[in-house]
C-alpha cells in the first residue's frame, strides 16, 4: 500500500475515532483507536524515524493503543521504536507514553476480571 | 467571503454542489461548522499558497492538519477552527498559540473561518529554525 492510500486511511480513522471518543468511551471506540493505532505503525513502517511524518505515526500508533486500552501493546511500540536512532525529543515523548503504559500495567484493576452476575431464572416470579 | 492571508485581503469566491437536505435536522450545529470550516480552509490554503493534504493529525499533535508545500518542499501543520461567535482575531490569538506547540511540521499556520459574515483568515507562526 502506498504512503498516500496509507495517509488516506488514517485520515478516516481519526475522523471516526475522534467522531466516537466525543461521544464518550465505549468499545466501539476502543476499536477505532486500535485501527488508528495499527495503521500508523503501518506509515511508521514506511517513514524514517528522522523525519516529522515518521516522528508523528510512532507518536500516534503508541498513543492511539493506549486510548485503545492496549498498553501491552503500547508499551511493546514505544520499546521498539525507542531501539531505533531517533530525535531527542521524539525519543523523550515516547519515554513519557511508556511510562504512562507501564502505569496502566501496574494498576490492579486494569489485571482484574470483572464478573457481572446475571440471573438467569427469578425464583420470586416463579414462587408467585 | 472575504480572504486574509498575512496582509493580503481578497473577495473569493465559493461554490458547492448542492446537496439533499433530507435529514438536516438530526445534523449537530456545531460539528457542520467545523467539517465546512475545514473544508473551506483547505481550499483556501491550497489557493493562497499551493499547499496540499497529506493526512489528518491526532489531537495530541496540536494541529488538525499536515499538508505539504510542494514549491518549498516543506511540511505545514495547519490548525482549523470554524466559528460564529467572538472576534476573530481572538480566535486567530489561541489557535496560533496552539499550532506553536506542534512538533509535526516546521512551518505553522492556523485558519480561523466564519460563515454569518463569511470570512478566512489565514496566519503563519514565524518559522521553526532547524
Amino acid at each position: 500500500m502506498s504512503i498516500d492510500e496509507l495517509y488516506e486511511r488514517v485520515t478516516e480513522a481519526i475522523l471516526h475515532a475522534e467522531h466516537m471518543e466525543e461521544q464518550g468511551a465505549s468499545v466501539e471506540m476502543r476499536k477505532a483507536f486500535l485501527d488508528v493505532s495499527r495503521i500508523e505503525e503501518e506509515i511508521a513502517e514506511a517513514t524514517p524515524a528522522s523525519g516529522p511524518e515518521g516522528a508523528v505515526a510512532r507518536r500516534g500508533a503508541v498513543r492511539a493503543a493506549l486510548k485503545a486500552g492496549f498498553p501491552i501493546h503500547a508499551n511493546w511500540l514505544a520499546e521498539r521504536y525507542l531501539a531505533e536512532p531517533l530525535p531527542s525529543a521524539l525519543a523523550d515523548e515516547l519515554c513519557r507514553m511508556k511510562s504512562d503504559a507501564e502505569a496502566l500495567l501496574a494498576d490492579p484493576a486494569l489485571a482484574s476480571v470483572q464478573v457481572v452476575p446475571k440471573a438467569r431464572y427469578h425464583f420470586h416470579d416463579a414462587a408467585a | 467571503m472575504h480572504v486574509t492571508s498575512g496582509k493580503e485581503r481578497v473577495v473569493a469566491t465559493l461554490s458547492w454542489s448542492r446537496r439533499s437536505d433530507v435529514g438536516a435536522e438530526v445534523l449537530d450545529a456545531h460539528r457542520i461548522t467545523e467539517d465546512a470550516a475545514e473544508a473551506v480552509a483547505l481550499g483556501v490554503v491550497h489557493a493562497a499558497h499551493g499547499w496540499v493534504m497529506l493526512r489528518r493529525l491526532q489531537r495530541e499533535e496540536y494541529g488538525d492538519w499536515l499538508l505539504f508545500d510542494s514549491a518549498r518542499r516543506a511540511l505545514i501543520s495547519l490548525e482549523v477552527s470554524g466559528t460564529d461567535d467572538g472576534d476573530t482575531s481572538a480566535r486567530m490569538a489561541v489557535k496560533l498559540a496552539q499550532v506553536s506547540m506542534s512538533s509535526a511540521a516546521d512551518v505553522r499556520a492556523a485558519c480561523v473561518v466564519r460563515f454569518l459574515e463569511p470570512s478566512a483568515a489565514l496566519e503563519l507562526l514565524p518559522e521553526v529554525s532547524p
